[in-house]
């Protein structure tokens, strides 16, 4: 059975009316307030995607001036702050300095601090009557929100701050509680690359310190003495490592380097000496070749791809030092000399030294044939030997002008090796006059060697009519004379034995 | 000839901002050919920074343009505190005009002065585009006093400004100076253009909400049945007249006035919208957008999202068929804050826009130039009007020959 319903005094009626109106009202507004929350899901969105944008853009930027300007920018466009400053901790601890600013029309260069301010690494949400705002007053903030960063050692690295200035109060939206954690993220976002750059500054510095540190050593130390030996780098190499090469030598020693060292005095004998290894070096390199050794005033290079580098190395080796020497005579200096011996064969390369100090070495006959044959240039007075064995591993003999001036047995040597002078390293007139007397000089050589020096000494003497300027057919001319005056004890080979080096 | 090129930009920095939608307007072509740059932007911006930028790009050009709530570009919309798009003109069939000053008051005075300064410079104005100050303005007496001078045949389309949604400021912009009351007016002169108009606000009334003006002096509403208006409205909310402020109920303080039967035909609605923009100091009075005449009996409204989609939709069509098939040379649009972020998410939001945007523009690109406003001017059943809680698109197309 129905109750039935209480009757209403109309007053009652319009209060209820009133009631239900008011409710229907409440219920706008409270559908105002659901959309507001969409709008702040909307918001988060929207921070969550400019922090994504700015980590993605915030590697690409290598100017730190840039990187201050993103940052702030991106913290405007994630919470839509007013004003935003980058502070970086000082020396002092006493000091922010003010790297960077957004919306601030004359920022300060540096704030005030201390560390106590700030005892957590959360952002903090402050008013214009909290401490740190009344410190900073000249910022003209009525709230702000800061947070610090750290360095790799854990020390306060700086302070990323977002404000609202009192002008701007009531036309930028609150600084909300929800904000603090997505600052903080993007604060120690920012704090991480931060220091990731400055690590990667570090790394850059430290990687152009060992590129340079590379390049000295190579100074030292070849790249083609590392790739010879198989290894990467010089710290690879250890004492003992060694590598057996076929590989031609070329000895290059200045001439009257003595007299040239007390005219010139210590310091001008290291100038023209490094005056005349720029200008030889690059003609090394150009042939593939590398200077193994520097040993006082002699070269050693080695041409690991054969015996025709060598002698193209030899002849621009010359040349580059005519060009030298005639700049040096025109500023009135000694002209720079030098004998060059190359030889061709196997040898070993390899690191000695002790447990401190290591040197790259070469050991082998070749490399000390090289250097004998070198020391023979002065005898012969020419500027250029090479033995047979470098003779015999020309691919194109028919390119170089050459003559073989004897058959030796050097000091340490038991064998005869024959020895050829490059005479393309001669000037034009000399080069003229010994290709002209080749033949002629080859029949004169044949003659020696059979021992009859009288038709010897004739031959090399119509020679050096031809010829006034050959040194080796004015030796030749001697010898014979001497070995006719003293024939030799024993059975005469041809072949001349050399007792000094 | 006129032609337009728009351009927008998320950019943070104002100098940027402007330099950007500069550049996205402009393409490879000369910007220094600009001749008038229309700009919106939100309140966040450094407008000063954004002016010497615009003067930078486009030396030759007049800048005019005001605040809003968001703005609006060709695929985009932002309602972020720095947002900026723009409509950069270049011809010469234009004057500009700016004062000033503007209150409820005073804004049939302002728009028949103003109106008759772009008269004096060019008897050929074939269309008005008006900008104005949003928070304390008759936008219907503006509408008056532009008719007095130019006749009521010439469409005046635009908006009132807007601030982010506090209604603390709002902001309007004439060359370098920035104005708080202003009352900005561009005539368009170029015979081969016209503009067209389409309006539609999504609310639906609430049954037996209805208030009679009492009391009121052109648009401050002093008394709402008999009782101080402020505390009449907000009775109907349960809110305390006292502590609530403007902002709190703009979105859905919306009061209807009614429209005569021929104009409801056409604008698909019974009312056109007036919104609550300013409170009284003693909190007893409020201010809305048109003059309201004593005995006026204005219904509460409230948006219908439903109704704001398929109001979209119808009109879309109408939208259709006065283009006949023609492609505008360029859109402008005015869209009340309140049918931004306080009624829809990002999606619906973007979605609502693209269904304006495609129907016109289909995959080509038309310049578009929108804001999101407290008021919109725009024509409709032959008369200019002011709306509030529209979208209102103004597409620009050439006369059919």
């Amino acid at each position: 059975m129905s109750v039935p319903a209480a009757k209403r005094t109309y007053e009652e009626l319009e209060a209820l009316c009133a009631r239900l109106e008011a409710e229907s009202g409440r219920s706008q507004v409270m559908q105002q307030d659901l959309i507001h929350a969409k709008g702040q899901v909307d918001g988060e969105l929207m921070r969550f995607k400019a922090i994504q944008a700015y980590i993605a853009k915030a590697f690409e930027t290598d100017d730190p001036n840039d990187f201050f300007s993103l940052t702030l920018e991106s913290v405007i466009e994630a919470f839509e702050y007013e004003v935003a400053l980058f502070l970086q901790a000082t020396d002092s601890d006493k000091l922010l300095t003010v790297s960077g600013e957004f919306g601030f029309q004359e920022p300060p260069a540096d704030l005030p601090f201390s560390p106590k301010w700030l005892d957590s690494d959360e952002s903090r949400i402050v008013g214009e009557d909290d401490f740190l705002l009344m410190a900073w007053v000249e910022l003209d903030l009525a709230k702000a929100i800061v947070c610090p960063f750290h360095d790799k050692h854990g020390k306060l690295a700086g302070i990323i701050l977002g404000g609202i200035t009192k002008d701007g109060a009531g036309v930028f939206d609150d600084i909300a509680d929800d904000h603090c954690s997505a600052f903080t993220v993007m604060v120690q976002q920012a704090g991480s690359l931060w220091t990731n750059r400055e690590l990667n500054d570090e790394i850059r510095q430290q990687n152009n310190r060992l590129v340079n540190l590379t390049d000295s050593y190579s100074r030292f130390v070849p790249f083609q003495f590392l790739d010879l030996l198989d290894r990467a780098s010089i710290e690879d190499i250890d004492a003992g490592d060694h590598v057996s090469i076929e590989s031609s030598v070329l000895f290059a020693d200045i001439r009257d380097f003595t007299a040239l060292s007390e005219a010139l005095g210590p310091a001008g004998t290291f100038a023209s000496l490094n005056e005349f290894l720029v200008a030889v070096e690059p003609v090394v390199e150009q042939e593939k070749g590398f200077i193994n050794q520097y040993m006082g005033d002699a070269v050693m290079a080695l041409f690991p791809g054969g015996a025709d580098a060598a002698l193209n190395c030899a002849m621009g080796m010359i040349a580059h030092s005519r060009e030298l020497n005639a700049r040096r005579s025109g500023s009135g200096e000694l002209a720079i000399r030098f004998g060059m011996g190359i030889s061709s064969g196997p040898l070993m390369l390899g690191a000695i030294g002790g447990g401190k100090r290591l040197d790259s070495n070469v050991v082998g006959d070749t490399a000390n044939l090289a250097s004998r044959i070198e020391s023979l240039t002065k005898l012969y007075g020419v500027s250029t030997l090479f033995t047979e064995f470098t003779r015999a591993r020309l691919e194109n003999q028919d390119a170089y002008c050459f003559r073989e001036v004897d058959r030796v047995v050097v000091k340490g040597r038991t064998s005869a090796v024959s020895i050829y002078e490059l005479y393309d390293c001669d000037t034009g007139p000399i080069q003229a006059q010994k290709h002209a007397t080749v033949e002629p000089f080859t029949e004169a050589l044949s003659l020696y060697r059979e021992g009859d020096f009288a038709a010897a000494c004739r031959a090399f003497e119509a020679c050096a009519v031809a010829a006034p300027d050959d040194n080796v057919t004015q030796l030749y001319i001697e010898r014979c004379g001497a070995l006719i005056e003293t024939p030799p004890a024993g059975p005469w080979r041809g072949v001349w034995v050399l007792d000094e080096k | 000839m006129l032609e337009f090129h728009s351009g927008s930009s998320s950019a943070v920095n104002s100098k940027t901002a402007i330099l950007e939608c500069i550049d996205h307007a402009f393409g490879d072509r000369d910007k220094a050919d600009c001749r008038l740059l229309v700009i919106h932007s939100t309140v966040g911006h450094n407008f000063d920074q954004m002016a010497a930028g615009a003067k930078e790009a486009c030396p030759e050009a007049e800048i005019v343009g005001c605040t809003g709530s968001g703005v609006i570009g060709h695929g985009s919309v932002s309602e972020a505190m720095r947002a900026m798009a723009v409509m950069a003109i270049t011809g010469n069939e234009f004057t500009v005009a700016a004062a000033n000053g503007l209150n409820g008051g005073n804004s049939a005075e302002l728009g028949e002065q103003v109106a008759a300064e772009i008269k004096a410079e060019d008897p050929d104005i074939n269309m008005v585009f008006a900008l104005s100050a949003g928070l304390d303005v008759a936008g219907d007496q503006v509408i008056k006093g532009i008719e007095s001078v130019l006749g009521a045949d010439v469409p005046i389309f635009g908006a009132t400004a807007a601030d982010n949604g506090k209604a603390k400021g709002t902001f309007q912009f004439h060359n370098q100076d920035v104005l708080e009351e202003g009352l900005i007016l561009v005539g368009f002169s170029d015979p081969g253009l016209e503009v067209l108009s389409g309006v539609h606000h999504g609310s639906i009334p609430i049954e037996g909400a209805v208030f009679e003006v009492t009391k009121s002096n052109e648009n401050e509403i002093i008394e709402l049945d008999g009782k101080p208006a402020w505390h009449a409205l907000l009775a109907r909310f349960g809110l305390p007249p006292e502590s609530t402020e403007v902002p709190d109920v703009m979105a859905i303080a919306g009061l209807g006035d009614a429209l005569t039967a021929d104009e409801q035909a056409v604008y698909d609605n019974p009312q056109i919208l007036r919104v609550p923009i300013k409170v009284s100091e003693d909190k007893q009075s409020f201010y809305l957008t048109a003059a309201i005449p004593e005995g006026t009996k204005l219904q509460l409204m409230q948006r219908d999202e439903q109704y704001i989609f398929d109001g979209v939709e119808s009109l879309m069509q109408r939208m259709r068929d006065d283009l006949d098939g023609r492609q505008p040379v360029a859109v402008f649009h005015a869209d009340c804050m309140a049918r931004g972020r306080h009624t829809f998410n990002q999606v619906l939001k973007d979605e609502i826009i693209a269904k304006m945007q495609y129907p016109i523009c289909g995959e080509d690109f038309i310049p578009w130039l929108g804001v999101y406003g407290f008021g919109e001017y725009c024509r409709f059943a032959g008369k200019n009007h002011f709306h509030a809680y529209t979208t209102s698109l103004f597409p620009i197309v050439r006369r059919e020959a």
